[in-house]
């Protein structure tokens, strides 16, 4: 549905994309990761037609973005990160506008009209200007609005950024239902690490590269590390042993019995400490890694979520330095 | 022109102008404006000398065409900050991403800039049995094909200045800085031919110079038929359009 190959942009002498190759398959759902400043909006632009290339090919059901714009928009559906409705005009004009301007009749556009508002629940709203929805209303309303004219490819560009978690989850399975009903190819940008996990297959950009492309746990594995944390006397012997037999990194903790051991195969490493060291050691934690580290190793970036674990351990670690 | 660019326009001016109908406040302003400068302005302007005045007209009456240019020329020039407005808030993008043709959408914003500073004309060009104008159907064809001249080319002027203010609150100046001044220059509410020679000059390079002249030619019954200035003003009008296609983030 898109394939990308050696897409490069730069601004100025700035080179925000760089070699950026990948494809999204019909019918998928498939999430763009990647810190601010990734580049991630600049190839969002790309593929609605919206910015010229600067270098490489980019297909979007076959079609060229800069060479047939009106082929590539008739196939999309874009809902922006930001509102893009009109909020003096109603919820039904909003959609009518849009559905002219794709070229559908009028019966089709009466007729779907209704459905749509029906479908986001909004029927008795209709006549209203929008300005007086709610921001998860509006939301619900724009992805009405985005597949009204039924598109092969939905991009959706941060699809849930300043909602709440109940319109979060609202939004997330109104997605998955369009994917799973209407067949739709989705293509969205998240810096929110757990909805990452709803996606068939994601691609993380970092500083205008793809540094990892995969299912979520094929991701997950190739970026993060096993953490497993040993409570021992000995840890100077036990840490000295994880580094020369399993290559571990050892780290100190805050307790003066414990040490953590960052390894790729994290089950290797306690048979093998366990086989040696017996009873003198304990495991008190063993943690696959999560998105979130695999985000943190491939990006050296902490995940913008504010849910996320290690962006919460950071916050709480300034909130320190700033009470000492 | 394909029937499908053709519903594109309408949709598109149907659009703008819905949304700015809607707005109740803008229809008082509409009135109310050149219901200052004829019955307040223009009793205290009157009372000055009147030589230069076309012969046979009041002051009221010489400047009523120049007050039904001045509406087209103000709302025509702010057609331009919806366009910004439209950017600002999001729904700019919306147009952007449909499959329809660039010129679809100038030209549909056009038209509804047009139809919206017509109005806004049409609402000054009612006072005129209150201010002792006679009119025939001959001159209300005229003044409302000046009308329509008259705001295609303000309306060209405030989308093309779209492409280069891009915040609402710039465009409030440009209603200081550029429509103001036009106003003023053109002729409006004094007569140029007794203006010093160096205002006459740069009336000179002032369109709505001579889009007040025909409407004062429609109106006032003086005769003339400027074919010339009609010629100028749709040109100008044409080449504002192409630097704003040239221009335009559309």
């Amino acid at each position: 549905m898109i394939a990308l190959a050696g897409l490069g942009h730069s601004f100025g002498t700035t080179k925000v994309l760089d070699g950026i190759t990948f494809s999204v398959r019909p019918g998928e759902i498939f999430g763009l990761l990647g810190p601010n400043g990734a580049g991630k909006s600049t190839l969002i632009n790309i593929l609605i037609t919206m910015l010229r290339r600067k270098e490489g090919s980019v297909l979007v059901d076959g079609f060229d973005p800069d060479e047939d714009p009106d082929l590539v928009r008739a196939r999309l559906g874009v809902i922006f990160q930001d509102s893009t409705l009109d909020e003096r005009l109603t919820l039904r004009e909003n959609l009518r506008f849009h559905s002219m301007l794709f070229g559908m009749s009028r019966t089709d556009t009466d007729l779907r009209v209704g459905e749509s508002l029906a479908d986001v629940g909004l029927t008795d709203r209709a006549d209203e200007p929008v300005m007086r929805l709610s921001g998860g209303q509006k939301r619900r309303l724009e992805i009405a609005r985005a597949v009204i004219h039924r598109p092969k490819l939905l991009v959706i560009d941060e699809p849930t950024t300043g909602l709440d978690s109940r319109a979060r989850k609202e939004i997330w399975d109104r997605i998955k239902a369009l994917n799973r009903d209407h067949g739709a190819t989705v293509f969205l940008t998240t810096h929110y690490l757990e909805e990452a996990e709803v996606c068939d297959r994601i691609a993380i950009l970092d500083r205008g590269r793809i540094v990892a492309t995969g299912s979520p746990d094929e991701v997950r594995a190739s970026g993060g590390y096993d953490r497993v944390r040993i409570k021992t006397r000995r840890f100077a012997e036990v840490g000295a042993a994880a580094e020369m037999m399993f290559g571990a990194r050892v780290a100190p903790t805050d307790a003066a019995d414990s040490i953590e051991l960052f390894v790729a195969d994290g089950s290797a490493l306690i048979a093998g400490l366990y086989a040696r060291f017996g009873a003198s050691i304990s495991v008190t934690e063993f943690r696959k890694p999560t998105l979130d580290d695999a985000f943190i190793a491939l990006t050296g970036n902490l995940p913008d979520d504010p849910d996320s674990g290690a962006a919460l351990h950071m916050r709480n670690l300034v909130r320190e330095r700033r009470l000492v | 022109m394909s029937a499908s660019a053709a519903a594109d326009i309408v949709v598109i001016a149907r659009r703008d102008l819905s949304r700015n109908l809607r707005q109740r406040n803008q229809w008082l302003g509409a009135v109310a404006r050149p219901a200052v400068w004829l019955l307040i302005l223009g009793a205290g302007l009157g009372t000055g000398r009147s030589a230069d005045f076309i012969s046979g007209y009041s002051y009221r009456q010489f400047t009523f065409p120049g007050i039904v240019v001045m509406g087209i020329l103000f709302s025509g020039i702010m057609s331009g900050a919806s366009i910004v407005w439209d950017r600002e808030f999001g729904f700019l993008k919306e147009i952007r991403i449909a499959p329809v043709a660039r010129t679809s959408i100038l030209v549909g914003k056009l038209l509804a800039g047009t139809l919206l500073s017509l109005l806004q004309g049409i609402a000054a060009f009612l006072f005129f049995p209150f201010i002792g104008i006679g009119m025939t159907p001959l001159k209300i064809f005229l003044s409302l094909l000046c009308m329509a001249i008259t705001g295609t080319l303000a309306t060209s002027i405030g989308i093309l200045l779209a492409g280069f203010v891009k915040t609402i609150e710039g465009f409030g100046n440009v209603n200081n800085l550029l429509a103001m001044p036009l106003f003023a220059l053109s002729g409006a509410v004094y007569p140029l031919s007794g203006a010093p020679e160096w205002l006459k000059r740069v009336a000179y390079f002032d369109p709505f110079t001579y889009a007040v002249n025909l409407m004062r030619n429609a109106v006032l019954d003086v005769g003339a038929y400027p074919i010339a200035d009609i010629a100028g003003l749709l040109l100008l009008t044409f080449m504002f359009l192409a630097a704003a296609y040239l221009r335009l983030d559309l």
